[in-house]
């Protein structure tokens, strides 16, 4: 393992939607600035966007303003988010959608040249190559990319992060790289519980499964405070293939119902403890209406004409490919899908699990910014908002950025960062990283409300949890690697384990129901106006690796 | 899962780096230096995600679905040329719907290697 040193003025960790805005922004406002993506991946197809995208979802359509977005997206959240952080992102919406349109992006027109709206506040796109698109963007503004580098830890000196390691997947090098300011953009986090297929199916997931909570785990590991990680993503989704359920109901028009073939969602709606969220309400139905013994629920199209459903064929090819495996060879009148929830996710874009970020995006580590999918406090965000936040987060950044030295770094740092990373290939015997993971799975679907325990959470089960993740997590030093890929492997299960013990810990702390499914307690059914109308907030300690939990105001205050 | 069809993979023209193994968001394909094939070493992480198929210049690949998902034989081919993607999807019994979709406006990508 060979030490490679770079040096940059803004390092983005992570080339996704929320990076590559950041790293364009910062070269549009600063040209001669040296800004450097690390990816994990390759930045033409990484990440959330890999597959592509076929609307919108966060757009201010005619007739809507930032605040009715803000005050649905508070609602959609049972009344926790964060006012500022969700109003500054619907502020900049449009500008950043126009942007990318500019770019190559196309967007569904109305004859008078206006954007044709997908529900309230979307729109549709044809955005199969939107990843490829954004690449471009950062390409024709010179930003520089370094491509297959995974990054392990952050360079934390005296109290400042002043750069980042990685590990180089194709040539198992160590980078170590210095940089002026950061900001991490590299996705929440998936594979954290047992995904609902094994073996070949494992994989066939809603959330990329190689975003694996690497920005989550460094920062937690550097001891930034992070915020609402009980707050899990489950989404709702066309079983098996996770084809987006708002492209059947809002671009086809198709209805949930039972097995029966009967609407359910009316009959839920007088008594629902979730009836002004349509995000919880859906799901919480579809689960309900299971354990009542009417499932499986479907979403059915079988009323479906020709022209839409070549339509709808089109949506799926711009964004969910494996649907159209499904279609292909069925005749009309055949169309119900069985839709599902899926195994519980934590990312901030979806749901408001991520880093506690100030309305400048800036983390409570200094010299560190957080946009996109790890930052929390506001979601509903999706890609625009994502947009948006690395547009805020590289223009604080940049204020930061001044012409003086980067600081030099301590060699000790770098050799004990050398020495972890590199020691699973050392090891000829061990615990391989697709063991470690599937331990880590199995633990958090028995206790930690995975699919097979319907979501459910209770405090003796969560303290179990906690006590096998210790354990696995005393078994790191064990992990080996064959090659450059299984090494990278083993760093993504010790992230994993990070961010999984945080999660237990927000979940346990949490002694209400307020987002059911994402964090339902048997122990503490009702929802809790009167004492949990705040944030779980949480810091892991730099040498013990304890958490410790705090609680922030809905303002953010102490 | 994607399959990748060997009578038509010209192996890059022998370049180092494949195009599939390039573009794999999960870093599943690497080459047997023995034959300077592209292989899928960890077919079961696959995300079904098709980048490998709609990057390949030959259109050597094609995306399926695990038995215990769809229980029966189907595959996705597409490419990319200029401003276009083009997708063939085949159903059981070789039932074949082809799609051309215009995914890039004002101005093409360049093609990298």
């Amino acid at each position: 393992m060979e030490i490679v040193r770079k040096d940059t003025d803004l390092l983005i960790i992570g080339g996704g939607a929320a990076g590559c805005y950041a790293a364009v922004e910062a070269k549009t406002q600063s040209p001669s600035l040296r800004c450097l993506i690390v990816e994990k991946a390759h930045i033409d197809r990484s990440g959330c966007l890999a597959m592509g995208l076929n609307a919108i979802n966060a757009y201010i359509n005619p007739g809507e303003s930032p605040e009715s977005y803000l005050n649905y997206v508070k609602q959609d959240f049972m009344g926790v988010v964060r006012e500022d952080l969700v109003l500054s992102i619907a502020r900049g919406l449009n500008d950043t959608v126009k942007k990318v349109e500019e770019w190559g992006l196309p967007i569904e027109k109305r004859p008078d040249g206006s954007y044709k709206p997908r529900g309230r506040r979307g729109v549709r796109v044809l955005g199969e190559r939107l990843k490829p698109i954004l690449a471009e963007a950062v390409r024709k503004h010179r930003v520089e990319v370094l491509n297959r580098v995974a990054v392990t830890n952050l360079i934390k000196q005296e109290d400042r992060i002043v750069g980042a390691f990685g590990l180089g997947i194709r040539d198992g090098n160590l980078y170590v790289i210095r940089a002026k300011a950061l900001i991490v953009c590299t996705g929440g986090a998936s594979g954290l519980h047992k995904p609902p297929n094994p073996g070949s199916g494992r994989h066939l997931m809603w959330y990329c499964p190689w975003n694996v909570g690497t920005g989550y785990a460094i920062g937690l590991r550097a001891g930034a405070e992070m915020t609402s990680f009980e707050n899990r993503f489950i989404a709702l989704r066309v079983k098996d293939v996770q084809a987006p359920t708002g492209t059947l109901a809002l671009g086809a028009g198709a209805k949930q119902i039972n097995a029966r073939g009967e609407p359910y969602l009316e009959k839920y709606h007088k008594d629902s403890p979730v009836r002004e969220s349509s995000t919880y309400f859906r799901l919480l139905s579809a689960v309900l209406e299971n354990q009542a013994g009417r499932g499986p629920c479907y979403l059915d199209l079988s009323h479906i004409d020709a022209q839409t459903l070549r339509q709808f064929k089109v949506d799926l090819l711009n964004m969910s490919p494996a649907m159209l495996l499904m279609l292909a060879g069925r005749e009309i009148g055949d169309y119900r899908f069985e839709i599902a929830g899926s195994e519980p996710y934590v990312v901030g874009g979806h749901g408001e699990a991520g880093y506690w970020v100030d309305v400048e995006r800036r983390t409570t580590l200094k010299g560190l910014y957080a946009a996109g999918d790890v930052a929390g406090g506001a979601p509903k965000k999706y890609v625009s908002g994502c947009w948006v936040e690395g547009q805020i987060a590289t223009r604080s950044a940049l204020q930061e950025i001044t012409p003086g030295s980067l600081p030099s770094i301590d060699e000790d740092l770098i050799k004990k960062e050398q020495s972890r990373t590199e020691m699973p290939l050392k090891r000829r015997d061990g615990l391989s990283p697709q063991e470690a993971e599937e331990w880590l799975q199995k633990i958090m679907d028995e206790y930690a409300g995975g699919l097979s325990t319907r979501y459910e959470l209770n405090e003796e089960k969560l303290l179990m949890g906690r006590t096998l993740l210790k354990d696995l997590k005393s078994n790191v030093p064990y992990l080996k690697a064959e090659n450059y890929h299984e090494l990278v492997a083993c760093m993504e299960v010790v992230d994993r384990i990070d961010v999984a013990r945080t999660v237990v810990e927000h979940l346990l702390y949490r002694k209400e129901t307020r987002w059911p499914c994402s964090q339902s307690r048997l122990d503490y059914p009702q929802r809790d106006d009167a004492h949990w109308l705040k944030f779980v907030n949480s810091v892991m300690d730099v040498d013990t690796a304890e958490i410790k939990i705090l609680e922030k105001g809905l303002h953010g205050q102490d | 899962m994607v399959r990748i069809d060997y009578k038509v993979c010209n192996r890059c023209g022998g370049a180092k780096e494949k195009r599939c193994e390039r573009i794999c968001p999960g870093d599943l394909i690497g080459v047997n230096p023995e034959d300077d094939r592209p292989v899928v070493l960890y077919p079961q992480d696959c995300w079904a995600c098709t980048a490998c198929v709609k990057d390949c210049p030959v259109s050597a690949i094609s995306l399926r679905l695990p038995f215990q998902i769809l229980g029966k034989e189907t595959s996705l081919k597409a490419s990319v040329k200029g401003r276009k993607t083009y997708c063939v999807v085949e159903g059981e019994g070789g039932k074949k719907e082809e799609f051309e979709i215009e995914v890039i406006q004002n101005g093409t990508l360049r093609r990298k290697d």
